[in-house]
């Protein structure tokens, strides 16, 4: 009742949520934020580790493939120097790491929350989105090293960051449609997560993500760049961030209507099956 | 299948008002089987490709059909696995029937198991936040109510200490707090409350009240037969998935009561016998439920029963009661041990009406008589025979231990029979009891010793004589009063 008559009192914006969808943004906002802060609960560094992490990747890859290996590549945009090969294999991996560590994560979503599934009423749908909600923001602390890093040494902010939104909506519809179809799975086939590490090992090196897409051969690239949509949303994150400039927009619009269809068949599957999630855990 | 209209309630703070007729809950032919499978992939295959069932079926509830008009407490009984908690996590909807339809109206608050939301390793204060927003209330809404939670559940500075430091009663107030605060329609407990002290109990069933007094119709699991009696309008009993009863909640414990004492061999039997009684009761005519609001304690029986305490007769008695002082075959003490038998033996115990009707089921505040034959097995002098009440627990009530009349003889002998009986007043509200007998004496010249002593020899069950406001163990025989004091400067706090 208090809320009603409060938002009556209140302008009307534009655009309003009808209220049930209102309290499930904000639940899942919850759910997020409390996936976060259990995972460094306890720790003194707190929310500091996942920045942590992504600058220690940096620095390995930096030291690794720059220094040790020397290995050299041109970009545009870039001041020509060993610093850029390591900072090109972490614009890849940040999408890629988000990708995974979300898919892996939300295979388990149910599985480890049986009271949530069995015992208490809500939106059920929100828990396999919750790991790649995390997952996602913890690379956005990356994210945010690189474009600092990038705009450091070439002295200069490239206006396309403005469309990295592009490369996330394929990214975070195909992780919550592959979260779904896996959730919903390993409730009833416990080997999925298992299974998945195994293949999303392949998944990596079938992407363009520690190699150039343009050294694969040729017969094969084109099938590379079309078909998985991961290799078109690491090259978007890499046109934006060190070319400043979309150069794949076919293969970005292909992954991302691949990924609006995995998420509506994940979502289809996982609605089908929810009804016999809590006679099974 | 209802359970997406079901799960949204609870999320649909604007859903459109109901028709204030309308019954809170609907249960129509809700059938639910478990599928048990060889192997859970088996159950993947059959949801994605119907009609290749490799299951075995388990029907844990079949055709069960209920209405729930609002403001109605309704209890449910059953043994166990007899498919409450099935039944209520389909009402809830977190479980989804396999055939038949659930119609809920209203905001449900469910205590399945308190605490499920809740994630050990934050503060009572964050999981207040999180499992309010898990019912569906907002931030600022929960925000609002958060003083009255931590009030109720009054754990002191504890609600900022993560919640895997709290004792299991702390964390049972915090759960209980929260979920009864989101002020529900529809309250469903599922035994939940046998948790946590007694002063807190009290406060819960005070809560409970107060959401039964503003109209909330409740749906209550215990297996305490006398919460049932106190706190609910109706009853049904369930057994093996099936809705065999259902009616007043004092007959619904009865007929409870003689299905959990039947001996497994018997259990069919009873079964039976309860449901030919419904099938009976279902060619007459259908009785009229009683409205909602109307509150058992002020039953219009109570006073021809009340001044039943002089015995049976008076010819006052109703027909209820009188059915009930009976015997049940099956209400016998699996316990019995013959601690001692040393020269004694005790046949025969039982206990009977002042008229010599063996009874197991007792009417309070009526008197019976308590008697069992001794059998010496040899010469003993200076006898004592003795008796003793206990509760369930072991705790003994009374009893009593007196000399052999001094019109027979002294010394026994051999082979000589002598039947005792106690004469008592049952002063014990509802309840089981058991029963001790007990010989003393001097055999062999040696000192003061037991002859025979029996545990729990019989036992028996003790029906309250009038709608009971009576509490505790004992029936003081209270007689309460009251009437408007006079204003007095002497009053102290």
């Amino acid at each position: 009742m208090q809320e009603r008559s409060h938002k009556l009192s209140r302008r009307k914006p534009w655009f309003r949520l009808s209220q049930p969808w209102q309290l499930k943004l904000s639940l899942l906002k919850t759910l997020v934020q409390r996936d976060l802060e259990a995972r460094y609960k306890g720790s003194i560094l707190g929310n500091l580790w996942p920045l942590l992490n992504q600058l220690s990747q940096l620095l390995i890859y930096t030291y690794v493939f720059s220094i040790v290996l020397q290995v050299k590549l041109d970009l545009a945009s870039m001041p020509n120097g060993n610093v850029s090969f390591s900072l090109w294999l972490f614009a890849g991996l940040l999408p890629w790491n988000a990708f995974t560590a979300g898919l892996l994560q939300s295979a388990n979503s149910l599985v480890t929350q049986p009271n949530l599934v069995k015992k208490v009423v809500f939106p059920l749908r929100l828990l396999p989105l919750v790991p790649i909600c995390s997952a996602f923001i913890e690379s956005l602390m990356g994210l945010a090293i690189l474009v600092l890093l990038v705009g450091f040494l070439s002295q200069d902010l490239n206006p396309a960051l403005w469309l990295l939104p592009l490369a996330w909506l394929p990214q975070l519809l195909l992780s919550a449609g592959l979260g779904y179809l896996v959730a919903s799975f390993t409730v009833f086939l416990r080997d999925i997560p298992q299974s998945l590490v195994v293949i999303v090992n392949l998944w990596f090196y079938l992407t363009p993500i520690v190699y150039p897409a343009h050294v694969i051969p040729p017969p094969w690239q084109h099938w590379v760049l079309w078909l998985n949509p991961l290799a078109a949303i690491v090259e978007t994150y890499r046109d934006l961030v060190l070319v400043g400039e979309m150069q794949h927009w076919g293969e970005w619009a292909f992954a991302t209507v691949l990924a609006i269809l995995f998420f509506l068949g994940g979502l289809w599957v996982y609605q089908r099956l929810r009804p016999a999630f809590a006679d099974v855990l | 299948m209802i359970t997406s209209e079901t799960q949204s309630l609870a999320w649909q703070s604007e859903s459109a008002p109901q028709p204030s007729d309308a019954p809170a809950i609907v249960v129509q032919n809700v059938a639910k089987c478990f599928k048990q499978y060889q192997h859970p992939s088996d159950r993947l295959k059959e949801l994605l490709l119907p009609n290749t069932s490799k299951a075995q079926l388990f029907w844990a509830l079949q055709d069960i059909s209920l209405e729930i008009p609002r403001g109605q407490t309704l209890g449910i009984v059953g043994r166990n696995g007899s498919g409450k908690s099935t039944l209520l996590q389909i009402i809830v909807g977190t479980l989804t029937p396999t055939r038949g339809q659930v119609q809920v109206n209203g905001r449900v608050s469910a205590l399945l198991e308190l605490g499920s939301g809740f994630n050990p390793e934050f503060t009572g204060r964050q999981n207040v936040f999180f499992n309010g927003q898990l019912m569906g209330l907002s931030r600022r809404a929960i925000t609002a109510k958060f003083d009255e939670i931590a009030a109720f559940a009054d754990i002191g500075h504890f609600i900022d200490q993560p919640v895997k430091t709290y004792s299991s009663g702390m964390f049972v107030r915090l759960a209980f707090a929260v979920a009864t605060s989101v002020d529900p329609d529809i309250l469903i407990v599922d035994e939940a409350l046998s948790v946590g002290d007694e002063a807190f109990q009290r406060k819960c069933f005070a809560r409970i009240h107060a959401i039964r007094e503003r109209g909330g119709t409740i749906l209550f699991v215990s297996h305490a037969a006398p919460t049932i009696i106190s706190l609910c309008d109706r009853a049904i009993l369930l057994d093996r998935g099936e809705m065999l009863l259902s009616g007043t909640p004092k007959t619904i414990v009865a007929k409870y009561q003689r299905l959990i004492y039947a001996p497994p061999s018997q259990v069919n039997a009873v079964r039976k016998e309860i449901y030919q009684a419904k099938l009976a009761e279902a060619e007459k005519v259908p009785a009229a439920t009683s409205p909602p609001g109307k509150r058992r304690s002020h039953d219009s029986d109570r006073d021809s029963s009340q001044d039943n305490s002089n015995g049976k007769g008076q010819g006052s008695v109703d027909s209820e009661l009188a059915s009930l002082e009976s015997y049940d075959p099956n209400l016998i003490p699996s316990t019995t041990i013959a601690y001692i038998t040393k020269g004694a033996k005790i046949h025969n115990p039982k206990i009977t009406t002042l008229d010599g009707k063996v009874v197991n089921h007792l009417i309070a505040r009526r008197s019976y008589i308590y008697t069992y034959t001794v059998e010496f097995l040899q010469p003993a002098q200076r006898i004592q025979f003795g008796m003793l009440v206990k509760t369930i627990s072991g705790f003994e009530l009374g009893g009593s231990a007196f000399p052999i009349a001094p019109e027979l003889a002294d010394e026994m002998t051999t082979g000589s029979r002598v039947m005792v009986q106690f004469r008592f007043q049952c002063l014990l509200q509802p309840g089981v009891y058991f029963l001790n007998a007990g010989v003393s004496g001097i055999i062999d010249g040696e000192s003061l010793t037991h002859l025979a002593r029996y545990i729990d020899v019989a036992m028996f069950r003790v029906y309250a004589a009038d709608d009971g406001y009576g509490t505790g163990i004992v029936d003081l025989l209270i007689d309460p009063t009251c009437t408007i004091a006079p204003a007095s400067a002497e009053d102290q706090p």
